[in-house]
């Protein structure tokens, strides 16, 4: 078992003959993913990387079957490629482009809204189930199929929680990266469901950073919902407030969005965290094992 | 929403004895990632007005903040580039920047990085932190090896106050 993503998930790439989607499909094909197709406007008809290629989503459901949308399209077209993947009732959609207008994802927001689909993202890495599907950007082999569901508003520090986890012998369900952005679709608690019901998962690593509120709403839910352990870690302690750290939502405002506040809610909450990111997979170790 | 303001302050907002509201002052800041579809307001950004090492960055796609530490660092990815800024925290230094080359760090990318720590002069040390993988450290390594051979003589000049202190490629 696994969540959201699995060996027979069905893959359509939006954006496929781009330079990032054709390189990023390529790798996603190596590592085993199921990738049946691709859309790029005006490139239908054509083959790529091994898989037809669509002008659209819709024209490409007429002829394919998939259940999984991967989207590399550029910031300025990006919301509506998610729209139209959601039209065309994909159930689950990651959106791996950074940089998409606030005001897009606005729309976007509004259309997810009562659909059959799921949004992943954007500004993510995506989502492995190791030994399944890459979905993403994510290095492969740093991954081993095990216990450890891995939940993460960052790539670069995901990847590292899968190294850590590797390392020490416990390996991943899935890793899902939900993305750095404000606006984003599914969230820490949506994926803390997940694992929570998942009979393969033992352990959720959670890294979040600062900006927002998520990690104290996913702190809330934890303390009532989720029984399975949690480590955790927060990037940007040493951040200053009213400075955009990389990220479009890593910004301390004010009072709100300082890694303190996220820690102290997460340990209220139960969950063993650590100061240094070089702690997550000793900690989820000693957690499990002893 | 039209013009993908993010944030709009007014202050102060004053009535006047015809009862009409006047607005004296106020700020707005519009979404950046938003900036290519509005031309007018993008004519009126002012770089005189924002850190000169920031915006050189930005000029060469960096996502990079000043701060007023001693040690720089170079990473990939904005998580990581912030957890090791929290690493050199954690064990007593203080960080210099913020500095995420990006996904798709080429060698002149990474070489002009390293310029614009360079020109900081309260770096004392630089620690480059890259997950390898999708980002070739290769290519890492020769944006690295010309921009330290291309002001070797400065670095062999800066030696007795300003060491390049560390080159530690993921290592703590």
């Amino acid at each position: 078992m696994s969540v959201l993503v699995n060996s027979s998930s069905k893959i359509i790439c939006q954006g496929i003959t781009g330079s990032q989607g054709t390189f990023h499909s390529q790798q996603c094909i190596d590592y085993g993913s199921n990738i049946v197709g691709g859309v790029t406007p005006g490139r239908g008809g054509q083959e790529h990387l091994g898989v037809p290629v669509f002008n659209s989503v819709s024209e490409a459901s007429e002829s394919l079957e998939f259940d999984v949308s991967m989207i590399f399209v550029p910031p300025k077209f990006a919301a509506e490629a998610i729209i139209a993947a959601i039209e065309a009732e994909i159930g689950l959609v990651v959106c791996i482009t950074e940089g998409i207008p606030v005001a897009d994802m606005i729309k976007v927001k509004a259309r997810l809204k009562d659909s059959s689909s799921i949004l992943l993202g954007p500004n993510c890495p995506g989502i492995i189930t190791p030994d399944e599907a890459k979905i993403g950007i994510m290095p492969g082999f740093i991954h081993q199929k095990g216990s450890i569901g891995i939940i993460s508003r960052s790539g670069t520090l995901t990847y590292e929680a899968v190294d850590q986890t590797t390392k020490h012998g416990l390996g991943q369900s899935t890793c899902i990266g939900i993305g750095g952005d404000p606006i984003k679709g599914i969230n820490f608690i949506d994926c803390l469901k997940l694992f929570e019901a998942d009979p393969d998962t033992q352990g959720i690593v959670l890294v979040g950073e600062i900006g927002g509120s998520d990690e104290e709403k996913a702190a809330e839910f934890i303390k009532n919902n989720v029984t399975k352990p949690v480590v955790a870690y927060i990037a940007g302690v040493s951040a200053p407030p009213g400075k955009r750290m990389g990220h479009a939502g890593a910004i301390v405002t004010g009072k709100e969005g300082t890694a303190a506040s996220k820690y102290e809610a997460l340990q209220e909450a139960g969950v063993y965290t650590v100061e240094s990111p070089a702690l997550i997979g000793e900690k989820m170790k000693s957690v499990l094992v002893g | 929403m039209s013009k993908d303001s993010d944030l709009i302050e007014i202050n102060p907002l004053i009535l006047d004895e015809k009862n009409h509201l006047i607005a004296l002052d106020s700020k707005m800041s519009i979404d950046s990632n938003a900036l290519f579809r509005q031309e007018d307001l993008s004519l009126m950004k002012d770089p005189n007005q924002e850190d000169k090492l920031e915006v050189k960055a930005s000029e060469n796609d960096l996502s990079y903040v000043s701060l007023d530490g001693e040690i720089a660092c170079m990473v990939n990815g904005a998580g990581l580039a912030m957890a090791t800024m929290d690493v050199i925290k954690l064990h007593g230094g203080e960080p210099a920047n913020f500095l995420d080359v990006g996904g798709g760090a080429t060698p002149d990318r990474v070489k002009s990085a390293f310029d614009i720590i360079m020109e900081n002069p309260k770096v004392k040390g630089i620690l480059v932190n890259i997950f390898g993988g999708i980002v070739r450290c290769d290519v890492i390594a020769e944006g690295i090896i010309a921009a330290v051979g291309k002001s070797i003589s400065m670095f062999l000049l800066w030696l007795d106050w300003r060491e390049l202190m560390l080159i530690s490629v993921r290592n703590y």
